[in-house]
């Protein structure tokens, strides 16, 4: 591999993933230095904290690095890669905290909410408040909203009931909605106030 | 993977997709380091990378200053010796070298007396000459201030089984000569012995009074001993390198500005001779730092205020002298060594920079900090002796401190980056002479 490649473009995929086949050091480089940032930001939304994201993005990375020979070349290389980083993150969960069982719900009809409150908001500020979920709610949050998962599947995958999942992605939409607005209004006091 | 979101649900949980989707955070630059590590452990640092090290570069700037300033003072306390005793060339660049001239030059005047003795006997007869010659050698030989009381007493010597007699109708211009250069031999020796006794105690004056100052340094200082004082000092503080405070509340990406802090303590050490010293101390340092960090969800400005407890050793070189006209022993010192620091409290303080907070986030930085730290000293300073048992002492230094476990420097596993600062100190010491009595 050439070892001017820095980054991965479309053109290079191809040069870099043999590279990183064959352990090239540089290859390697140019691929985590490519997709680090974007990995990064899906293990903040499954983490309990900084520390604990950057856990899952080295382990993400050296699964990816130890397990690019099974990556065929069917559907897109960033897409295989991701799906690492989402199974890291439900394994990391998995590990450290129980799912308690809810008793099942129906979706919460959230119609009444302010919809203007998560325009007013940043991404990262939003992100943050998606951090500060318990760790069950956020994980089929984000497996259900961020990764386009079912509720069946997010049930196989966690080892949960269909049940569960639905109540709990109930829940957690309802406790972010509302501190999303909490959020939106105390911006909005604060600028009043400024 | 299948999706089916409500009706009502879908705007919102779209709305936030949409909004993370494209969202990107960047990591800390040891989670490659570590990856790295982890896929090829064989891997080494590249050479030329070692030398780029700050802590190494800083270290071998302060050896270089250390030597550099070494060279200067012993240049410049050679100049002082070669002005003072007329060397006219100085080619020499030892102490020891220039003392070997300054030898020479007392000798060349000793050897000329006999010349001028021998010039006054020119009217003498031959038989007469050849007695005072000896008679003189005698003299030369025997050299003492006893002899050159005899001389102008009684005209026998004796030297090597030798009587030597003097006539008595030598003329008194020759018995003058002779006790001139009996004289001058005298204070020859008397010179060499108060270099010797200078190159002893480390005193170089330029003063006339030479004698006096001798006598007064042997009679009130003797600089081998124990002191103890109180310190203080201000310093600029700032790390060598960004990253050091990483955490989820700061990011990774921190941009440290310079700032002020003190210290203050005690000190104490001893005096091994005139020239080398031991020193060590307990200091508490307090440092503030003020930042700006970049992170995934807000740009902070932030302040730590770090308490250090610090425990110097150092090692001293002192180049004494004495003030002409005060008579005050002074030294200019270089010093370099260790010192071990305990991060004893870490407030930290951050507010997003877009002011919605109404109170700055405040928390104990000393989780995310290293608590041991160990770095390395570097300074000159200037002591003045106010009394035989007090002096006083001002200087500048330097000192770089990392983590503990970075040391060895190549420890690669450790991340934080080594905070340095610069700074001037002040103190006043109170000094116990020890080892021999001053000397008499």
């Amino acid at each position: 591999m050439s070892s001017k490649i820095e980054y991965v473009t479309p053109e290079n995929e191809h040069l870099v993933i043999q590279g990183c086949r064959s352990g090239d050091l540089t290859a390697q480089k140019a691929l985590y230095k490519s997709m680090s940032g974007k990995m990064f930001a899906v293990c903040l939304r499954y983490a309990s904290d900084y520390h604990n994201a950057e856990d899952i993005l080295q382990e993400g990375f050296i699964k990816v690095f130890r397990n690019i020979d099974k990556y065929r070349g069917e559907g897109s290389f960033e897409g295989w890669i991701r799906r690492i980083f989402v199974n890291t993150s439900i394994e990391q969960y998995r590990k450290n905290v129980k799912l308690y069982a809810v008793s099942e719900i129906e979706d919460t009809n959230i119609s009444n909410h302010d919809s203007n409150a998560l325009d007013s908001l940043m991404t990262e500020d939003l992100l943050r408040l998606i951090q500060t979920l318990s760790p069950g709610y956020k994980t089929i949050f984000n497996l259900f909203v961020m990764e386009g998962m079912s509720h069946a599947e997010i049930a196989q995958e966690l080892g949960i009931s269909e049940g569960t999942s639905k109540s709990q992605l109930a829940r957690a939409r309802g406790i972010l909605q509302t501190k999303i607005e909490k959020e939106s209004s105390n911006l909005k006091i604060s600028i009043k106030e400024k | 993977m299948e999706k089916k979101l409500s009706h009502t649900n879908y705007s919102f949980e779209e709305e936030i997709k949409n909004k993370l989707d494209s969202f990107e955070a960047t990591p800390s630059p040891h989670i490659w380091a570590n990856i790295q590590q982890e896929l090829h452990p064989e891997t080494k640092r590249p050479k030329g990378i070692i030398w780029l090290q700050p802590r190494i570069l800083l270290s071998g700037i302060g050896l270089f200053l250390l030597v550099a300033f070494s060279s200067a003072s012993a240049h410049y306390l050679i100049k002082n010796i070669a002005n003072e005793y007329h060397l006219e060339k100085l080619t020499s660049t030892t102490p020891k070298e220039v003392n070997m001239m300054m030898l020479q030059k007392i000798n060349q005047q000793h050897h000329a007396q006999p010349q001028q003795v021998e010039t006054a006997l020119s009217s003498e007869t031959h038989s007469n000459k050849t007695k005072i010659t000896n008679y003189i050698e005698d003299l030369m030989a025997a050299g003492s201030s006893e002899t050159t009381e005899k001389t102008a007493t009684n005209t026998t010597t004796t030297n090597n089984n030798r009587n030597t007699t003097l006539p008595s109708s030598l003329s008194s211009p020759v018995l003058a000569a002779h006790t001139n250069g009996v004289a001058m031999l005298d204070m020859i020796k008397m010179q060499l012995q108060q270099l010797e006794e200078i190159e002893t105690i480390g005193l170089l004056s330029k003063s006339n009074h030479q004698e006096e100052e001798v006598n007064f340094i042997k009679n009130f200082y003797n600089l081998r001993g124990f002191y103890i004082g109180a310190q203080t000092g201000v310093k600029a503080n700032f790390m060598t390198e960004n990253g050091q405070y990483q955490n989820p509340i700061l990011g990774q990406d921190i941009h440290y500005m310079p700032n002020a802090s003190y210290q203050t303590g005690m000190v104490f050490g001893y005096h091994l001779t005139n020239h080398f010293g031991i020193e060590s101390g307990v200091n508490y340092m307090h440092k503030v730092q003020q930042f700006e960090s970049y992170n995934y969800d807000a740009i902070r400005n932030g302040t730590m205020k770090l308490t250090y407890i610090e425990v110097p050793l150092d090692f001293k070189y002192k180049f004494n002298q004495m003030m002409s006209k005060s008579h005050r022993v002074s030294s200019i010192n270089i010093f370099g060594g260790m010192q071990y620091a305990y991060l004893a409290r870490a407030n930290v303080a951050t507010q997003i920079n877009n002011a919605r907070m109404k109170n700055p986030t405040q928390y104990d930085g000393r989780e995310y900090l290293p608590i041991h730290n160990l770095g390395l000293n570097v300074g000159i300073d200037y002591d003045l002796f106010v009394s035989k048992n007090l002096y006083w002492t001002i200087g500048v230094d330097g000192a770089v401190t990392g983590d503990i476990n970075s040391f060895p420097v190549w420890n690669k596993n450790v991340t934080s980056s080594p905070s340095m600062t610069i700074g001037v100190h002040t103190s006043i010491r109170f000094f116990k002479a020890a080892g021999p009595k001053p000397l008499h």
